[in-house]
């Protein structure tokens, strides 16, 4: 099995097979960060396989310095946006946050109760009820366990504008299972 | 990290990555297939705009004609640093060694005309797209920067 490093210089040097085998590893990445900003499977999936044809054709801009997934996710979230914007719903200003961030307990004792697959449906609406840029800032830094730093770096945010992206997001996300979870679970299924 | 936080964080690691379809990796290594394939094709239907050697031929011109223009052009006025005394040692040690003819007012009126400069502006930006495209990098400069 060849390195990461050893397919990145192949597809350098236009072996479409090599990128095919890098497409193989960070499909799942990739496809994750574009269906969590666009919603639906085949925005989704256009969103990430232009990511990755814009990525094969820029590659020899990848310095290998950096992570080469990181590379990826700066080109995914743009071309995100690039998109939502031409279809002109995405909000991607920041505005003011308020009040304290306080976890619903009884939310949180429902979600307990709940088995994992009802857990998870719930949790993903809840993601999908997010804005694009709140969604990638959560995914970032709670699945991918980025710190602010890597996920100022693949979104071009500020450091401040990015910590209020992350508050609001989990603000948004916690009150957006809230609701969900108040209601019977039977209509969740 | 306070405790709504690590919740969250179990619960988003719970959910995990979204799976994309089982063939997604095959459609885009059809699809840089068929872009490989269309960048060959155009590389080759474009023919280039100097050959190799018409190439050289140019570039040594271009080299000769700022070779006369370094040594016939006016040293700056009242240079005394070692760069303006080279300048003006080299000027001195070769055009004493030239024709008489050239020590005329020809090549100054030369050097002086706009339409020559821009001549070799022109010049240098042939041979500049003509060494760009030879590299096959020309069609990728829509791509913009990551």
């Amino acid at each position: 099995m060849r390195t990461e490093h050893a397919l990145i210089s192949a597809a350098k040097k236009g072996d479409t097979n090599a990128f095919g085998e890098l497409v193989k590893r960070y499909e799942k990445y990739v496809y994750t960060l574009a269906f969590r900003m666009m919603k639906t499977n085949e925005e989704a999936e256009e969103v990430a396989q232009d990511a990755f044809v814009k990525a094969f054709q820029s590659l020899h801009q990848f310095r290998e310095d950096g992570k080469f997934v990181s590379w990826l996710y700066t080109i995914v979230y743009r071309e995100s946006l690039n998109r939502l914007r031409r279809h002109n719903n995405v909000m991607v200003t920041i505005d003011e946050h308020s009040g304290l961030e306080i976890w619903p307990t009884d939310a949180k004792s429902g979600l307990e109760q709940l088995t994992a697959t009802e857990r998870i449906t719930i949790v993903r609406s809840a993601i999908n009820t997010l804005r694009p840029t709140e969604a990638a800032v959560l995914t970032l830094y709670y699945l991918e366990e980025y710190s602010l730093r890597e996920v100022c770096q693949v979104t071009g945010l500020t450091s401040s504008n990015a910590k209020v992206v992350l508050h609001r997001g989990r603000q948004n996300l916690l009150a957006a299972i809230k609701s969900m979870n108040s209601k019977p679970i039977s209509d969740w299924l | 990290m306070n405790n709504s936080k690590d919740t969250l964080y179990q619960l988003i690691q719970e959910v995990g990555h979204s799976t994309p379809p089982v063939d997604f990796s095959q459609r885009v290594t059809s699809r840089l297939t068929d872009f490989a394939a269309e960048q060959k094709k155009t590389r080759e239907s474009l023919p280039p705009l100097i050959s190799g050697f018409g190439k050289w031929i140019i570039v040594s011109f271009l080299a000769a004609v700022f070779i006369f223009a370094f040594l016939f052009s006016e040293p700056s006025a009242n240079g005394s640093g070692p760069i303006s005394n080279l300048m003006k040692s080299i000027r001195s040690a070769t055009t004493q060694h030239l024709p008489s003819i050239l020590d005329a007012s020809l090549p100054v009126f030369i050097f002086d005309s706009i339409f020559f400069w821009a001549f070799l502006a022109f010049a240098a930006m042939a041979i500049a797209a003509t060494l760009f495209q030879r590299n096959g990098t020309s069609s990728q400069s829509v791509i913009g920067s990551y």
